[in-house]
């Protein structure tokens, strides 16, 4: 006799509500499970796309460390990241920051991108779910978010340097270089170059400071196609050094305009643009010597706590896994996976946020960008890290066609000084 | 002597200006659709000659007509295969159909040279002047200029005294009446796409030598390509170029009188004209 599977209307319909019942509510099923949900925010795509270009690839080492899940306080939880981007835009950042929050129900957020942890950092504060964010000078994040460093946050943390941590390097590259000391700067208008162009705690005040005397070209908007008047400008008040903030497009428009117009200064040192070794490349010949602001470098001193990495061995392994030349933000992204997991960890109950919360407020660990203290900071939810000075040169033959050489340290003093900055007439 | 500077400076950029809306309104001039992927053309074309210049080092002279005719192959086969589909009385399907092909081609450029910002290295003519010393010229934004008038008058000559040139102007007149001739609408388009994304792809390449992009930068020449045909005007190809300098000139003075305030100039003078001659600077007057 053969017994046949009954599948009547009825049943049908009660499996499948069932069913969807459990898949509508994914956040509520789960959270009675040990699994820990880590959402990560980084632009993939966007004008932002290259500062996100290494993220693939990290958390696919992360989820290869994890694999076999975090053993805290005597219990093993499995962990799941979820990774989404944020397409260098605000708004996208704030959607997938609310479906992380609300529907994916994540116990902790890391976010590695400027725009999207001021959008997400409101939403943390107020879901009460803690997050951890970088690659942001902290003034922006904080004060435009309308907080001070006395009050701080609720459950949003960030760690990176200082807009006046990185523009005071500035003047200390070019008082390595013989020059008449008069600067011609312009600026991207955006918060950051806002901040960055303030006449009282910006560049502006610290060259002055630093006895600079300045040539003012402005500010300028994203689509600007055309840089012959800053050069006109500064030709004209014969400035020997060129700085400000802007993207790689900006630069390249600018510097070729220079070129056309006779104009060579002696040091060309602009914040955003020389971050990666792509953007130099685009120069051709006339990217040797472009002077910048340093975060983070296969030559730092740093080893991971993760996987006891050497900043050198990470370098290497993404560029023989990837094919690509490392990137600054290499060191930032491992250094965010380190701090969300330490804080975990530490936290003794990583499903309740305020443990994690006082985890991450608690933490004083060495990453792979050197030491993240949140614990001795000043700066309440805030951990300023190092940064340094670097000028790109050309290799006779290296595996690249520039690298970056370490020439100012005042800030960083466990990072080594490698050379003087040379001026861009003995560079040719 | 800083305003000769300015005056130049606005002059080549405005020549630039001028090549992006010249394909763009070849194709609303014959086939009245707005194609939404010029500015994707525009950066195909660059990207293009990214991978000739990366698989073999072709010098200036002959790198420009491989990326030409390569994208006129593109252009050809999207309207052959795409375009031609959605044609009709509807000006909607093709307005949608070319705004999907943008985010597809963004991101099919993406998924193959990456997010980075990528320059064509000209070389020696990146820096190369010429003039007296108390007023130097550089030679490449020159040549952009020279190379974007004689494009004009190419395809002047084309349209206006060629066998093809007439087919193209009855098509355009016309497309229903055309094929009683013997005319073949769906190719004439084909082919004008062709040399609308040859064009672009052009504006592209100098483009890249001028400044860097990446595969999100063509939303902005989009934009730029469509205020040059409206300031310009409809109905002779000298229009664009005339509003293209126009354009490239407001923008050039304004950057020098108010660094900051971007293409906000370029903006208002599109309102003016709009507002007292909405057929543009050299269009002539629709009336349908």
């Amino acid at each position: 006799m053969k017994k046949k599977l009954k599948l009547s209307r009825r049943s049908f319909l009660s499996a499948t509500a069932a069913a969807s019942g459990m898949l509508a509510a994914p956040s509520v099923v789960r959270a009675a499970s040990r699994e820990i949900r880590i959402g990560y925010i980084t632009a993939l795509s966007g004008p932002r796309a290259e500062f996100g270009a290494s993220d693939p690839w990290m958390l696919e080492q992360v989820r290869r460390l994890t694999e076999n899940g975090l053993t805290i306080g005597g219990n093993t939880y499995s962990v799941e990241f979820l990774m989404r981007d944020n397409q260098s835009n605000i708004n996208r950042s704030a959607s997938v920051g609310q479906e992380l929050i609300q529907r994916e129900g994540v116990d902790l957020l890391l976010v590695q991108d400027l725009d999207a942890s001021v959008a997400t950092g409101e939403m943390s504060d107020i879901a009460g779910v803690p997050s951890i964010s970088t690659i942001g000078p902290w003034q922006a994040w904080m004060y435009g978010r309308g907080s001070t460093p006395e009050q701080g946050f609720p459950y949003s943390f960030t760690f990176f340097w200082g807009a006046d941590d990185a523009m005071g390097t500035f003047p200390r590259i070019w008082d390595q270089i013989d020059t008449n000391r008069v600067v011609g700067d312009f600026y991207f208008d955006n918060s950051a170059g806002q901040a960055f162009s303030d006449p009282n705690i910006g560049l502006p005040a610290i060259m002055e400071k630093a006895g600079y005397s300045r040539i003012d070209g402005g500010r300028f908007q994203l689509e600007t196609q055309d840089f012959s008047a800053q050069v006109s400008r500064f030709k004209a008040a014969e400035a020997q050094i060129v700085t400000g903030f802007g993207f790689p497009p900006h630069w390249s428009t600018f510097w070729a305009q220079a070129g056309q117009m006779g104009f060579a200064p002696e040091a060309a040192t602009f914040a955003g643009a020389f971050l990666f070794p792509s953007a130099i490349d685009a120069l051709g010949d006339r990217g040797n010597g472009m002077s910048t602001e340093v975060w983070w470098t296969p030559k730092v001193p740093f080893h991971s706590s993760l996987t006891g990495q050497s900043a050198a061995e990470l370098a290497q392994a993404y560029e023989d896994q990837s094919g690509a030349q490392w990137i600054q933000t290499l060191g930032y992204s491992h250094a965010l996976f380190e701090t969300g997991l330490a804080a975990l960890t530490a936290s003794g109950d990583p499903k309740n946020p305020d443990a994690v919360r006082d985890a991450i407020a608690a933490l004083d660990i060495a990453t792979m960008v050197g030491p993240v203290n949140f614990a001795g900071s000043p700066i309440r939810n805030v951990a300023v890290t190092e940064v340094a000075g670097g000028q790109w040169r050309k290799t006779t033959g290296g595996r690249h066609e520039y690298d970056l050489v370490i020439t100012e340290n005042a800030l960083a003093p466990s990072i080594g000084v490698e050379d003087t900055t040379l001026p861009l007439s003995q560079l040719g | 002597m800083i305003w000769f500077e300015t005056l130049f400076s606005g002059l080549t950029l405005g020549g630039l200006y001028a090549l992006f809306g010249l394909g763009l309104s070849l194709i609303f001039g014959v086939m009245k659709i707005a194609n939404i992927a010029h500015g994707e053309l525009v950066i195909a074309g660059a990207f293009l000659a990214f991978a000739v210049v990366d698989l073999l080092p072709v010098p200036l002279w002959l790198l420009l007509p491989l990326v030409t005719m390569g994208m006129f192959a593109v252009g050809y086969a999207l309207q052959s295969a795409l375009v031609n589909r959605v044609l009709g009385d509807d000006p909607l399907p093709p307005l949608l159909l070319t705004f999907g092909i943008s985010i597809v081609a963004q991101n099919l450029l993406v998924e193959i040279f990456g997010a980075d910002n990528r320059a064509l290295d000209p070389g020696w003519l990146a820096t190369a002047r010429i003039g007296p010393v108390w007023f130097p010229v550089g030679l490449l934004p020159l040549g952009t200029l020279i190379l974007t008038v004689v494009l004009f008058g190419v395809l002047h000559l084309g349209i206006g005294h060629t066998r093809w040139g007439r087919i193209v102007r009855a098509t355009s007149d016309d497309p229903a009446l055309v094929g009683l001739f013997g005319v073949k609408r769906r190719r004439v388009f084909a082919v004008v796409m062709g040399v609308s994304a040859a064009l672009a792809a052009l504006a592209g390449v100098l483009l890249a030598m001028r400044s860097s992009v990446t595969p999100f930068s063509g939303v902005e020449r989009l934009l730029i390509a469509f205020e040059v045909i409206v300031i310009g005007g409809l109905g002779s190809i000298w229009a664009s170029l005339l509003g293209g300098l126009a354009l490239g000139l407001v923008h050039v003075i304004s950057f020098r009188l108010d660094p900051a305030s971007g293409l906000l100039y370029g903006h208002i003078l599109l309102l003016v004209i709009l507002l007292i001659r909405p057929e543009g600077l050299a269009g002539r007057k629709v009336t349908r």
